[in-house]
């Protein structure tokens, strides 16, 4: 278990709202998470879940809102940010090195969450030659390497084979038992039963793109 | 200061691996200003070691014009882990200065013997110049303009219109490698000054830095969070 207060939310976005030119993709669009609550993320293509989860992360400016955040994030985004020539051990280190951990540590620990999610031991291919779902692994453990309190997957299991699937959701499971806040952006609606709360995002009317509904499970 | 140095030499090892797997590029890196050297050679030794020069500057600007851009989609992620902007910059910028002094070594060497330089620390100050300018003048076009093609255009803009200019021209003084040409002519004649081009080079350098460390943190930088104290698991 991850020490820390387990009552307030992990991560709490209110009003967010975001255009791309003159089309608005996000209004007045929330999302809460609880220290060992996962949560899914559903809806239509292009409503503007990984918007909404890039808001979340940080690494996207909203035009209006606020996302506040009592803990590390860790974020897998859909398009694996990752660097083509370069093999998962140096992936490794160069996230380790902006998390400030030794190499020797981040290769330790990156190597074990590689492991977990079934990357093919010792492979030294740079990331160009990796399969996608290999791939996705690496750009999975990269997300998790700094042990952050919030996790913000978008459709990380992309690629993976039926039994890495399968034990995906396992470690969701696993992820939130230790007090972690998990946010999956997800298609598998068969998945549903294995997370706390489901949250639509409803893609905005073409002419109005004005109200967002947010549905709890 | 020691930290964010650290974390930029991470940044320029990997530069460094991506760099060294990619054997066509480097071998372009070489040639394109070798080969404009040969096809002035007829001309005058000036005029062949300045397209030498501006060569150079273009196969430099142009690796960290790339650098950047192939960096674009990881570097959130990596300002989310806990890098700087600046400290990803930095890292590139020490990595591709390291590499382009080997190139400024060899080009220096091989215009000095086959041009008669005059002053070959001048020719080679000159050299080095070039490159000086060129890497923060790749990172501030692909900060500026983070696309594979707007940032090629632009670099083939500001190469062409050098290339195209001569030297003793008036509009000459206002683009990036004019300090270092300046360097590089007088090498090969009577040497001329070295200090005015020398800091004319400094300036543009500090200025294209500048303003790509200012555009890339713009950028790449985490941003609206409510300040929330963070708790350390």
């Amino acid at each position: 278990m991850i020490p820390g207060d387990m009552t307030s939310p992990l991560l709490a976005a209110r009003g967010v709202r975001k255009s791309f030119g003159c089309k608005r993709v996000l209004q007045d669009a929330a999302l809460e998470v609880a220290p060992g609550e996962a949560v899914a993320v559903v809806g239509e293509n292009g409503a503007g879940k990984s918007t909404m989860l890039r808001i979340c992360a940080g690494v996207l400016r909203p035009d209006a809102g606020t996302v506040t955040v009592r803990a590390p994030v860790g974020y897998c985004p859909q398009d694996p940010g990752v660097l083509d020539l370069l093999t998962a051990e140096e992936h490794l280190a160069l996230f380790g090195a902006g998390l400030g951990l030794s190499r020797h540590d981040a290769l330790e620990r990156g190597t074990r969450l590689l492991a977990e999610f079934g990357f093919p031991p010792g492979d030294r291919s740079v990331v160009r030659d990796l399969s996608g779902g290999t791939r996705q692994k690496l750009n999975l453990a990269l997300a998790l390497l700094g042990g952050p309190r919030i996790l913000l997957l978008d459709e990380p299991y992309q690629g993976f084979d039926a039994g890495t699937y399968v034990n995906f959701w396992d470690h969701v499971a696993a992820w939130t038992a230790e007090g972690r806040g998990v946010v999956v952006v997800t298609h598998m609606l068969a998945e549903l039963s294995r997370v706390d709360r489901v949250v639509e995002v409803a893609a905005l009317p073409a002419l109005a793109r004005a109200g967002r509904g947010e549905r709890t499970a | 200061m020691r930290r964010s140095l650290r974390r930029a030499t991470v940044v320029a090892e990997m530069q460094a691996r991506e760099l060294l797997r990619r054997r066509t590029a480097i071998v372009m890196l070489l040639a394109l200003p070798l080969a404009l050297y040969g096809a002035l050679a007829g001309t005058s030794p000036q005029i062949a070691s300045a397209a030498a020069g501006v060569g150079l500057g273009w196969s430099v600007a142009g690796a960290a014009l790339f650098s950047v851009l192939a960096s674009r989609r990881v570097d959130p992620r990596l300002v989310l882990v806990g890098f700087r902007p600046f400290e990803l910059l930095l890292g590139r910028l020490l990595f591709l200065l390291a590499f382009s002094m080997v190139l400024v070594g060899a080009f220096s060497a091989l215009i000095s013997e086959v041009s008669n330089a005059a002053h070959p620390w001048v020719l080679a100050l000159g050299i080095g110049l070039t490159t000086v300018v060129a890497v923060p003048l790749g990172l501030a076009l692909a900060a500026l303009l983070p696309r594979e093609l707007e940032g090629t255009l632009a670099l083939i803009g500001v190469v062409g219109i050098q290339l195209a200019l001569p030297v003793t021209a008036t509009l000459a003084a206002f683009l990036p490698l004019y300090g270092p040409l300046r360097l590089i002519e007088g090498s090969l004649a009577n040497g001329g000054a070295v200090a005015v081009p020398s800091l004319h080079a400094l300036g543009f350098a500090a200025g294209f830095l500048s303003l790509a460390v200012a555009l890339w943190a713009r950028r790449v930088r985490a941003r609206a969070h409510v300040p929330v104290p963070v708790e350390t698991p």
